[in-house]
């Protein structure tokens, strides 16, 4: 993890510029995804509906949230499964370490979890002495490589293929054998994998939805590699948040409708399938041991705040994907598991604003994201949000505190106001190169003065006053 | 705007105020005056209220409400007197359209005035297209040249006014490339320019790049900040003139950095 | 008493804990007045019944998904075009096979009952014959079931899965599904009251909603086949 989490998010991006390996990998990705998005919604006769009906599913889940919460916990222990609540990281870690403790597990296969990315839960496993293997290809290769996601649907994009095949020489001791191809990584990574599902005593996944009449959870990949987490071992153990509930399967449904075609232009992903529980006397398969985690880690604060929209959030990744700061420096930058327009917004309200004060400001709020989010997240006025935060606690750097509310007198002062823009005018059209960044030309205004000047001195001179 | 405020018919003809933004007004004040050329052309009386100075985005965006809410206030009250006002910027419009009534939205006479004046504000390629602009006789110079039409982000997404812009020029004759990946910011963003300048220059450098890939050799839009953001970066000696200079025929080509 | 006696009287007990009482009186002190909402969904299915889509239609949404699709006019045909698929793409024999496909007739096939995964922990080739319980259109996705029958594994396990899908059986939407499933609305078709004639358990463990052959993009956003899951998905439908 970059030393400076969040807070480093400046020098960061400067080195993510820099990266000629990262730009060209972050240059496919916005390609890929934003053109597939496209096309996928295009096929659709009617999106703008889909998205109506996901984000009244999802308003209606947000305003019962503690009564399905109920709901889905009488129904999954009726199932046959647990269901145990934490409020933050820690307690969810030490929840899985006390179960895979009591089944007297050894080693355990995860699917991929952004709860588990958020309560850092593979360190805590690891450091317990538990043997954990990822087993989502992008997550697999970044736990290799030891480094955080840059991605929430695609942990790995920041790799190249060359780097990926570095990290299978040196980890699997496998021999004398071509790498080259992509189809040779995803091979290799297939037969390495296998052995690891077969072999692990407890598979640990997250969940998309959680559907309160049924007490099921709904998990969408496209490997495969979740529903053999959830199948081979004995014991599974869902890692999820408080704010996924739903009331129906339909409602489930709605929110799928809009999920795989906003994250990666796909109808459906490949799987979707939906666990209710343990395995019953007659499934020859399936977990003797079916737990859900709940986490609440700052959520149920959020409901009920101005940040409540955020809850919304189906973790599709379409807004980093359109986002024009994160594809030029990717989702390192950033400091935490959450990157790009979501990651600025929940990282700050998760974390504490005070390990994020560059985040909320590290956007022009062209408003890209809140038009391609599916559940209507207006994230720009949540970002509008952290900033008044910040302005508020006076966490803002001095110079732009008393820099913009000098600005903000002037502009309630006209006589005032123009006489610092005839200043302003003389610095700016005298200022030498160095006092702007090298690769900007200064900017020099044109004109004897300024336009609301040349009005008060002669209003029709219209064409006599145009350019130089 | 989907808003059908009809001018005061008592009042011939209806008085438009130009509302110069604080960026044209300072730093390019042609534009000022090509635009009252433009909606003089129309048939309105243009008045330009003295004592504007800035819309307030700059301290709204950095989250300081209050000094918004002072500054909007003062801009409503320089603003009354007129039918419409018209301002060449997405970026300023889409503040006093969308954001002003947010801002005092627990202040009922603040409130109703603000929502008085989102009605009669409109972004100058909206109105001039809404109320049928015709070009006149175009100037020679520019028409030789190809442009690429830059839609900023505040035209897309808070006036909805991009494609007034795009038929407006198509209208005046203008020589248009086909700017790729429009939707794309430039990367000014007020105060994100100065913020976070590495990585605004990446974004402008990416966009100055689609504008050499349609072999454009100028570059127009209806927002000022995007131009001398580009312009800033730019290295190959490009054109930069706002869209009612273009359309008013006064671009005189490029402007002297 | 020991352990699993004591898990198994507190399996059907919910939990007390100090964290589930913080949260859950947060988030009622936090919410709004659910009364203030009124359910705005614009559904286009006006009336609840199920709509069946035809076989065709079903076959162009699933071939766009990557998955191969034929036609068989019985199971013991569908059987015998497994059979060909093996020897022309070297899948490995003997399939693994649900027991009541094989009362079908197809006794050629001699399977593998494949109970014990890790007895085979490299099934190059393998196949794994299942039944979905029925087709969703507008996605080309088949609802498959873990049951006695057919282990939720066969699903993932095998090199090569083929699914038996009975045309009759072949909905529009998810919702749909769901109707047919928890037997919310009478089927229309024929051959899916046969298959409701087995009454469906209160609950299956797992509900596989499967679109296509297991695939990753993980590596420079390049889409491979056959990550974990299997290689290639064949439907063959039915009837």
């Amino acid at each position: 993890m970059n030393n400076n989490g969040a807070n480093g998010f400046a020098a960061q991006s400067r080195q993510a510029l820099d990266d000629p390996a990262l730009q060209s990998a972050l240059g496919h990705a916005q390609s890929g995804f934003v053109k597939k998005r496209a096309q996928a919604i295009a096929m659709v006769d009617d999106f703008e509906r889909l998205k109506a009906n996901a984000q009244a599913a999802k308003r209606q889940a947000l305003a019962n949230l503690a009564p399905l919460l109920e709901q889905f916990e009488q129904n999954l222990v009726r199932n046959g499964g647990e269901v145990h609540w934490a409020q933050s990281p820690q307690e969810l870690n030490a929840t899985v370490m006390a179960i895979a403790r009591n089944a007297n597990a050894r080693r355990i296969i995860k699917g991929k979890s952004m709860i588990g990315e958020e309560c850092d839960l593979n360190a805590a496993l690891e450091s317990a002495g538990f043997d954990v293997v990822e087993s989502d290809l992008g997550e697999y290769i970044i736990q290799l490589a030891k480094e955080p996601p840059s991605h929430i649907i695609a942990p790995a994009i920041h790799k190249t293929r060359q780097q990926v095949a570095e990290l299978f020489r040196q980890y699997h001791a496998l021999g004398e054998r071509g790498l080259d191809a992509i189809s040779d990584l995803v091979g290799e990574a297939r037969t390495v994998l296998r052995e690891a599902f077969l072999t692990a005593d407890i598979g640990i996944t997250g969940a998309n939805v959680l559907v309160a009449e049924n007490g099921s959870i709904a998990l969408v990949t496209n490997e495969g590699n979740g529903d053999l987490s959830a199948t081979l071992p004995r014991v599974h153990i869902v890692v999820t948040s408080i704010e996924k509930v739903v009331a129906s399967m339909e409602d489930a449904s709605l929110i799928l409708e809009v999920l795989a075609r906003s994250a990666t232009g796909q109808h459906m992903s490949a799987y979707t399938s939906f666990y209710s529980g343990p395995r019953q006397a007659q499934d020859p398969d399936g977990p003797d041991q079916f737990h859900v985690i709940l986490l609440d880690n700052g959520r149920s604060e959020m409901l009920g705040s101005p940040f409540e929209p955020m809850l919304n959030c189906i973790k599709c990744g379409a807004c980093l994907n359109h986002c024009p700061v994160y594809t030029n420096v990717g989702g390192h930058a950033y400091g935490w598991v959450y990157p790009g327009p979501m990651g600025s917004v929940l990282t700050p309200l998760l974390q504490g604003l005070e390990t994020a004060l560059p985040l909320p400001n590290a956007s022009t709020f062209c408003g890209r994201c809140e038009e391609v989010c599916p559940m209507g997240i207006p994230l720009p006025d949540l970002l509008r949000q952290l900033r008044a935060q910040q302005y508020e606690q006076t966490r803002e750097p001095r110079r732009w505190r008393w820099g913009l509310g000098l600005y903000s007198w002037l502009s309630r002062h006209p006589r005032a106001f123009a006489w610092s823009l005839r200043l302003s005018r003389a610095v700016l059209r005298w200022v030498p190169q160095r006092a702007w960044p090298k690769q900007r030309t200064p900017i020099r205004p044109s004109g004897d003065t300024t336009f609301l000047e040349q009005w008060r001195n002669g209003p029709k001179n219209g064409a006599q006053n145009g350019p130089q | 705007m989907k808003n059908n405020h009809m001018p005061d018919q008592a009042k011939t003809p209806p008085t438009a105020a130009l509302y110069i933004t604080c960026l044209a007004n300072s730093l390019r004040p042609e534009i000022g005056h090509a635009c009252v050329q433009l909606v003089e052309s129309l048939g309105f009386k243009v008045d330009v209220p003295l004592d504007q100075t800035c819309c307030g985005q700059p301290g709204y965006n950095a989250g300081h409400r209050d000094q918004a809410i002072a500054v909007a206030k003062t801009q409503i009250t320089a603003l009354q007197e007129y039918d419409w006002v018209v301002v060449p910027s997405g970026s300023c419009a889409g503040m006093i359209i969308n954001h002003y009534p947010r801002l005092f939205a627990q202040d009922t006479p603040w409130l109703e005035q603000a929502i008085q004046l989102a009605a009669r504000t409109r972004e100058l390629c909206q109105f001039l297209d809404e109320q049928g602009w015709q070009p006149g006789t175009p100037s020679k110079n520019h028409t030789q040249q190809t442009w690429a039409y830059h839609t900023s982000c505040s035209c897309r997404r808070e006036t909805h006014s991009h494609q007034h812009g795009h038929r407006l020029l198509l209208k005046a004759g203008i020589r248009l490339a086909h700017l790729h990946d429009q939707e794309v910011c430039c990367g000014f963003g007020g105060t994100f320019a100065a913020k976070f300048d590495p990585l605004s220059s990446r974004m402008g450098q990416k966009k100055l790049a689609a504008v050499e890939q349609c072999s454009a050799s100028g570059v127009t839009s209806a927002d000022l900040g995007c131009l001398l953001q580009l312009q800033s970066l730019d290295r190959s000696g490009l054109s930069f003139c706002h869209i009612a200079e273009l359309l008013a025929g006064t671009c005189a080509g490029e402007h002297k950095p | 008493m020991d352990r699993k006696m004591a898990r198994k009287m507190d399996r059907n007990k919910v939990s007390d804990s100090h964290a589930r009482y913080q949260i859950l009186a947060k988030l009622r002190a936090r919410a709004r007045d659910p009364s203030t909402m009124r359910n705005s969904r614009q559904t286009s299915q006006k009336s609840l019944s199920i709509q069946y889509q035809s076989a065709d239609e079903f076959a162009a949404a699933a071939s766009r998904n990557g998955a191969l699709v034929a036609f068989a006019a019985s199971e013991q045909d569908a059987l015998q075009t497994v059979k060909t698929l093996s020897e022309e793409n070297e899948w490995r024999q003997p399939p693994t096979i649900a027991p009541a496909l094989l009362e079908s007739g197809a006794g050629r096939h001699t399977h593998t009952p494949w109970r014990s995964p890790s007895a085979n922990p490299k099934p190059v080739g393998s196949v794994a014959i299942t039944r979905a319980f029925c087709g969703i259109q507008d996605t080309g996705t088949l609802l498959c079931l873990a049951t006695a029958e057919q282990p939720g594994s066969w699903n993932f396990l095998a090199e090569h899965h083929v699914v038996l899908l009975d045309k009759d059986c072949i909905v529009r939407g998810k919702a749909d599904a769901w109707r047919l499933l928890t037997q919310k609305q009478l089927p229309q078709k024929q051959l899916a009251q046969k298959q409701l004639a087995q009454k469906q358990p209160a609950r299956h463990w797992a509900i596989h909603l499967i679109s296509g052959p297991s695939r990753t993009a993980d590596i420079e956003q390049t889409i491979q086949l056959g990550a974990h899951g299997p290689r290639t998905l064949t439907v063959i439908l039915v009837g």
